[in-house]
């Protein structure tokens, strides 16, 4: 297992993960991209202050996903990472947003499953996901 | 490469022989930032960026709006060509001609106003970007027009009037010294979504040294989560809230008289001034607790020094802006911050300089006595010689100065940025002649007679200064598009076909000329620093400056001023030279529009109008939104995502309302800027500060209503 976590207390919510996440996986003309990084607003703890907070797929090493997906739209990578390799397959059925234990499958418009690949090739030669090398307080960090 | 297949490695951009990927570092133009990225480039094109970890000053990250640089690069909206206006003015139509055409046409138009009314019916503007500002200047003298101005009469221009008239010449912005404060008063300023790469990193670096924090922000950000003491003023009442503070310090006995007896002039006047400011006045004026305002006074004293983090606009955004900038400044003065390690303007290393900066190089202008703001802003006459103040540019244009405008050639002009732009578009149609030079077909370049495509940033060379003296060579990140030119070239070639030359004895005739005279002082080639891929220390650097260098302070005292003698001899309403606080308040109709209306406060995707049309960033949030705390919600009968009527004294506007805690009670929040649907539309162009002519963005007033 692989995975990117958000520590929340050093998190600014500048969102600067989700679209470094864009710019990684898509072509600048694909205005309608669906960001695999998902975010959502957040009260402080401590205080009144509304923000962003980001998260992103787990790759959990018992990913429900990969079981219940009837397209075999899902390939383990690198012995890690649960990859939408097969992205087209997709027939939107949702089941595996239905199982997924952290809210993650998104769909696009053409009813396509988008999710984090965790930078699988990139995190294989060396380099971080692009979210973690994008962040900028160090809030995101790679968990093995 | 092992288990992955070229295909995957190509798919996840990686660099390598096999992907025939390469990586170039280039400076970021977005904002003002000049970040460096590296830009993945295949076959001559840009597919990914991500923030440079290996010149110096880098630290690899990068912000939301630089990881979407390349929607920005090869946007459809670019403008490739020159070309001719074939529709009505604000329609858009236009036809492509040929660089000779257009320079010949802008050429004969400026030669025929010029006979028919004078070059200073001319007036030249610059917005953005900025580097090209000294010799914007050669080219308005050289043509002879004072009417010179730029996006800084409604930016940053206030708060160096502020810090000039107390710190004098040479005193711009109040740089903190980050590195090395033991304390640290953040005011108005939100670096984790503003400059979050730089001055974000270097702000969280404060942090993990222990800083003890202010933070004066009516609203709660991320900044402000760190703070130690949060103090959240009404907006606009910053003056009164720094007033008190003041009182605090001089009646604890807890200001560094040894320094004001020294350096500082005026000390006794403003110590009677600010009496009258006491604990429980500030509250009622500002509704800062008066524990709270009284614990960050004694805080900010007792760890003097501790300087003051400020930005360009925020405190100045407001009609009584150049006094309340004075009278945070003056606290630099109080506790003996300002020139010292760890202050304010801090002793510091040698460092590099490059001639012909867009702040180190300031031209006096030719006839600047004939332009048409110098009787109504005389502080600003004085201070910000170098140009003309243009907030009101629809009146100029209409002639409701001394005299018309009658041609307009402007750079990277954005009209969203004035209260009230609709005035400035009717104002348009008026023109005889208007040259938009610009990397965009924006709203504005829409109501031009000629376009002029500019390169962005990635695309001309340039060079630029790491730290305090390594230089830094940008070649051609990606090639120019279609035929684009730098906006130095621009103005060379606009000049010659004018009959004159830019640069003086030392003329420029492109943009490689500019680049060989700005870095002429660093003793370096333009060959070296092109052959140094990871940078070239100069051989001459400026001396650093010692602290009694440094509060030798240049204002006509010689002493740092509690009494501004260059505001307080303007012979004019409003102009005082002690930081005499007035309430916005008075001005407005309150009791009618009892909402305060802040505009512009930093979202993390936006930066003015120019993030609007960038896909992914416009598609992170619904805009423009209403945001207002969910106590006055709850009291309008509102709720979040609702459809209201925002209204103030000037206009109405449809706008959904966003409940967000982080707003101040009382003060709602738009971001500005959004086409037609521009909070802009509905602030008074005539509420502006009477000293520096900056509009009162931050501090206006509305109301919500229900809609039918």
């Amino acid at each position: 297992m692989s995975r990117v976590v958000c520590d929340k207390s050093l998190c600014s919510g500048c969102l600067a993960c989700v679209v470094a996440c864009m710019d990684q996986h898509y072509d600048e003309t694909e205005v309608d991209a669906v960001s695999p990084r998902i975010y959502e607003k957040r009260t402080s703890e401590k205080t009144e202050l509304v923000s962003y907070i980001t998260r992103n797929c787990q790759h959990c090493e018992d990913a429900p996903c990969m079981k219940v997906c009837p397209m075999h739209v899902f390939e383990r990578k690198a012995d890690k990472f649960v990859v939408a390799v097969h992205q087209n397959r997709c027939i939107e059925c949702r089941k595996c947003l239905k199982v997924c234990p952290h809210d993650v499958p998104r769909f696009n418009k053409m009813g396509k499953i988008v999710k984090c690949d965790g930078c699988y090739a990139r995190v294989s030669m060396g380099l971080e996901p692009a979210c973690v090398r994008a962040c900028n307080t160090g809030a995101l960090v790679v968990k093995e | 490469m092992g288990i992955l297949s070229e295909k995957e490695l190509l798919k996840a951009k990686i660099p390598c022989e096999e992907t025939g990927i390469s990586v170039k570092t280039g400076i970021c133009g977005f904002c003002g930032g000049r970040c460096l990225v590296d830009v993945y480039c295949k076959d001559g094109k840009a597919i990914k960026v991500e923030g440079n970890d290996t010149l110096p000053t880098s630290n690899g990250r990068i912000c939301v709006k630089g990881a979407a640089l390349k929607q920005s690069l090869y946007h459809p909206d670019r403008l490739l060509y020159p070309m001719k206006r074939v529709g009505k003015r604000g329609e858009g139509k236009f036809e492509r001609i040929s660089w000779e055409e257009a320079l010949q046409t802008i050429a004969d138009k400026m030669t025929e106003t010029k006979e028919k009314y004078g070059a200073k019916s001319t007036m030249i503007y610059v917005g953005h970007p900025k580097w090209f500002r000294p010799q914007i200047t050669e080219f308005a003298n050289g043509y002879g027009t004072p009417n010179l101005g730029t996006e800084s009469s409604t930016c940053a221009y206030a708060l160096m009037m502020a810090c000039m008239s107390t710190f004098g010449k040479g005193v711009r912005m109040p740089m903190a010294d980050l590195r090395r404060c033991k304390a640290l008063c953040v005011w108005g300023v939100n670096s984790l979504y503003s400059n979050s790469v730089t001055m974000g990193g270097a702000f969280l670096n404060a942090v993990e040294r222990g800083v003890k924090l202010v933070v004066v922000d009516p609203r709660c950000t991320p900044t402000s989560e760190y703070a130690h003491i949060h103090l959240r003023p009404i907006p606009g009442t910053d003056g009164a809230l720094a007033l008190g503070m003041a009182r605090v310090i001089i009646t604890e006995g807890l200001q560094n008289q040894e320094y004001i007896d020294k350096y500082t002039i005026g000390y006794e006047e403003y110590k009677k001034y600010v009496m009258d400011f006491t604990p429980e006045k500030v509250e009622q004026i500002t509704g800062v607790p008066k524990e709270d305002m009284i614990a960050a006074a004694r805080l900010m004293a007792a760890e003097a020094p501790c300087p003051i983090q400020m930005s360009a606009s925020p405190v100045v955004h407001n009609i009584n802006g150049v006094q309340n900038a004075r009278a945070i400044a003056l606290l630099l003065a109080l506790t003996g911050t300002f020139g010292v390690e760890g202050g304010t303007m801090p002793p510091g290393p040698g460092r590099a300089v490059l001639r012909e900066e867009f702040l180190g190089t300031l031209h006096e202008r030719v006839n600047a006595d004939q332009d048409l703001s110098h009787e109504q802003f005389p502080a600003w006459a004085k201070l910000i010689f170098q140009e003309t103040q243009v907030t009101r540019i629809a009146d100029y244009i209409e002639g409701k100065g001394d005299y018309p405008i009658r041609n307009l050639i402007s750079f990277g002009m954005n009209h969203h940025m004035w209260p009230r732009p609709d005035r400035v578009e009717d104002a348009f149609q008026k023109l005889e002649f208007f040259v938009n030079v610009d990397m965009y077909m924006t709203d504005t370049s829409k109501f031009a007679d000629i376009l002029l495509p500019a390169q962005t940033s990635l695309e001309r060379e340039q060079v630029t200064i790491l730290g305090a003296d390594t230089l830094y060579y940008q070649g051609h990140v990606v090639e120019p598009m279609g035929e684009t030119w730098t906006d130095m070239d621009i103005i060379a070639a606009l000049a010659e076909q004018l009959g004159f030359t830019i640069g003086g004895e030392e003329p420029i005739h492109n943009n490689e000329d500019y680049l060989r005279k700005a870095i002429s002082a660093t003793g370096l080639t333009l060959e070296e620093i092109k052959a140094a891929p990871k940078g070239i220390k100069a051989r001459n650097v400026m001396p650093g400056r010692t602290t009694e260098q440094i509060l030798q302070v240049k204002t006509p005292s010689g002493k740092i001023e509690f009494v501004s003698s260059v505001i307080g001899s303007c012979e004019k309403d409003g102009h005082e030279g002690l930081p005499v606080y007035h309430d916005f308040r008075e001005k407005l109709p309150m009791e009618e529009y009892p909402l305060i209306l802040t505009t512009g406060s930093r979202k993390p995707q936006l930066f003015h109008s120019r993030t609007y049309r960038i896909p992914w960033l416009a598609n992170l949030e619904a805009y423009p939104l209403v945001e207002i705390h969910p106590e006055d919600a709850k009291i309008l009968d509102m709720e979040d995502g609702e459809a209201v009527i925002v209204r103030t004294p000037v206009g109405s506007m449809e706008l959904k309302i966003s409940v967000n805690s982080s707003c101040l009670r009382g003060a709602v929040n738009v971001y500005h800027g959004a086409g037609d649907k521009d909070i802009n539309l509905l602030i008074d162009d005539k509420y502006i500060d009477p000293i520096s002519g900056f509009p009162g963005f931050k501090s206006y007033c509305c109301r919500l209503e229900k809609r039918r």
